[in-house]
């Protein structure tokens, strides 16, 4: 009983190492290809992202982010709904607070202020979201459709917003202002200057209480009920439209953080499509975290070491280059996805 | 003077909405049997890579398109695999579909021209005429026409999507159905991307689809899942394209200038509209996504 127990907590993970380790296999295979030693590509890769203190808090500001976006799709998924659009949600997020760093006034104190321009980021992310989500839920438009169209959307807006209304008169690139310098959050001394901010613990903060909803609320009951059976959750009374909805409310709003912490953490500024794909890469991110508050921890902290270690390779191969990190993060997914379905009945991941 | 400038920019917008309307083409196929096809994208990279690459190889402009099509009916097989013969789920394998493209092109390009950047330019000589594209695309528009309308593959396809069990009542199984749909799509998908960089431009360049993979998959359900439809939404993505282009800078009296952006995000919008059933309908194959 107890032996089983146990298996069923480390299967995901055993399963989810293996699928790690055929992506860097082929990850490899394919270094080895192009004609570079496969052995010292791993090497590049480990030694770029954990190499220096610089390259250490570089990866807490990837996990930073890639926890949010990972969580993005992992909450909606408890519901059943498949939220796709955390790219848009992050660049509504990230405007939404560039804008707000800008024009709140200067009296208020800072703690206060950051507090406002993260709650800005995490609302506008969650309502801009919440547009594919209640669509699906209420007009039963798919929500990946919704979500996909709301990304163009977001990137037009933002654009438009950007070099239209609040282009920065001291740039040529397509960018805000400079927000107040104590609006920035302070970067942690020991990474020697790398983004590694507080923004982190909110990220954490996020997932613990996404555990908390899940596993000890009668909401997370509702949702894991609409989730594994809409029938019985319609029996039992519950509204499966509100579930859904407020299911991918709250993923979308995950992206909030994300967007602030790129904002407020590290460009200072509002960029033109600063998401660069990582809302994208919340997908790879949930999936191998089982879609699991714990799994996307852990596994947005791999995703952010194997994609600042890759952008090493750019230096130090010469055959191969940081691409590469997509490489092994697509085999990564496809193995996943390929053992979810052959282990697990539909619905779960 | 007027009216070729009027037909200057009419052939403009064709030439926009010719690999979109491929690619909505290609989704078609797919959707209709059941299956979501989100890796249109990834297709379309490919094909335009594909096609590049074995262009400047072969030294012609129809060996790409060639390799192109031959290139994504493998894509596609490859994506059946995933969905019919694992069952994993259709969204998270045609985003795996959509990264392999965007990780692995950069990677296959720096083995093969030792830059990730850009295919080496494929002689003036060679490149395919600039009303090919255009030509290409509205035949393929009636070809799905007619195998949708007139022929059985479009009956089982429908059946496919919408009724599946009745289909294997008749003795055909929906799975074979669905390879072969998924077949034509890479083959389609990957002649539109072959396209942009064959035909419109003369080398592929990293990323060039730039998310039209996605915009035919809003044409497509602008359209409703029918082809003249769907064409018809590409055409409006490529006016709305040529109109954020001819507007920069313009200054209307009363509006002032109007932002292409906002313009360009039009489609979208409506799209969007549709979807939440505001204006018309857009009923997707009720088999969508559960096979």
């Amino acid at each position: 009983m107890k032996i089983h127990r146990i298996w069923t907590i480390l299967k995901p993970a055993f399963f989810a190492m293996v699928s790690v380790m055929l992506g860097l296999l082929v990850g490899s295979l394919l270094a080895m290809l192009a004609g570079e030693d496969p052995i010292k590509i791993i090497q590049v890769i480990i030694s770029g992202a954990f190499g220096t203190a610089h390259d250490r808090g570089m990866v807490i500001y990837f996990t930073t982010i890639l926890i949010a976006t990972g969580l993005a799709v992992a909450i909606p998924f408890q519901a059943g709904v498949f939220n796709i659009g955390a790219e848009g949600q992050t660049l509504i997020g990230a405007m939404s607070c560039a804008l707000l760093a800008l024009f709140l006034p200067d009296a208020l104190p800072s703690w206060l202020a950051i507090c406002l321009c993260f709650a800005a980021a995490i609302i506008a992310a969650g309502v801009w979201g919440g547009i594919a989500g209640g669509i699906r839920a209420f007009r039963g438009g798919h929500e990946v459709i919704g979500s996909i169209m709301l990304n163009f959307i977001a990137a037009g807006v933002t654009g438009w917003l950007v070099v239209g209304k609040f282009q920065s008169s001291d740039s040529q690139n397509p960018e805000t202002a400079m927000i107040p310098e104590n609006l920035k959050l302070a970067r942690f001394e020991m990474f020697d200057g790398a983004p590694a901010t507080l923004a982190i613990l909110a990220s954490l903060i996020a997932a613990a209480l996404f555990w908390v909803v899940i596993e000890k609320t009668r909401a997370g009951f509702r949702v894991k009920v609409v989730c594994q059976s809409p029938d019985a959750a319609q029996v039992a009374g519950y509204s499966v439209p509100q579930v859904r909805f407020w299911a991918f409310f709250a993923g979308s709003a995950a992206c909030g953080l994300a967007g602030a912490a790129m904002v407020l953490g590290e460009a200072g500024r509002f960029r033109m499509e600063m998401s660069e794909g990582f809302g994208f890469l919340g997908i790879p991110v949930a999936l191998l975290g089982r879609g699991r508050p714990v799994g996307v921890v852990l596994s947005a902290f791999l995703f952010a070491a194997l994609h600042h270690g890759a952008s090493a390779l750019d230096i130090e191969a010469t055959k191969v280059t940081r691409d590469l990190a997509q490489v092994i993060e697509a085999v990564v997914v496809i193995f996943v996805v390929a053992q979810v379905r052959l282990s697990h009945s539909r619905g779960a991941i | 003077m007027e009216s070729t400038a009027i037909f200057e920019i009419f052939l403009s917008v064709l030439r926009f909405a010719a690999p979109l309307i491929l690619a909505a083409m290609a989704g078609l196929y797919s959707e209709r049997s059941g299956i979501i096809q989100i890796a249109l994208e990834g297709f379309m990279l490919f094909g335009a890579f594909v096609a590049a690459a074995s262009a400047t190889h072969f030294g012609s402009g129809f060996a790409g398109l060639f390799c192109a099509v031959g290139f994504g009916i493998v894509m596609g097989l490859f994506y059946g695999f995933l969905v019919i013969q694992l069952k994993t789920d259709q969204i998270v394998s045609g985003t795996a579909v959509n990264m392999l493209a965007w990780g692995g092109i950069p990677v296959v390009s720096k083995m093969l021209f030792d830059v990730t950047s850009k295919t080496p330019a494929i002689d003036a000589s060679e490149r395919l005429p600039q009303w090919f594209p255009i030509v290409l695309a509205l035949a393929v528009v009636a070809v799905t026409y007619f195998v949708i309308k007139k022929t059985p593959f479009g009956l089982w396809l429908t059946v496919a999507g919408e009724k599946p069990e009745a289909l294997l009542a008749a003795g055909i199984r929906p799975s074979s159905v669905r390879w072969a749909s998924l077949m034509i799509t890479g083959a389609v998908a990957g002649l539109g991307g072959a396209i942009l960089s064959v035909c419109l431009a003369s080398s592929y360049t990293r990323n060039m689809t730039a998310g039209r993979g996605f915009m035919a998959l809003a044409g497509l359900i602008l359209g409703k899942w029918r082809p003249i439809q769907a064409c018809g939404a590409c055409i409006l993505f490529g006016v709305c394209e040529v109109a954020q282009l001819k507007l920069q800078g313009t200054v209307f009296p009363l509006i002032g200038t109007v932002p292409g952006q906002l313009v360009q995000i039009l489609p979208y919008v409506i799209t969007l509209w549709i979807l939440a059933g505001v204006v018309g309908e857009s009923r997707a194959p009720s088999k969508l996504g559960q096979s």
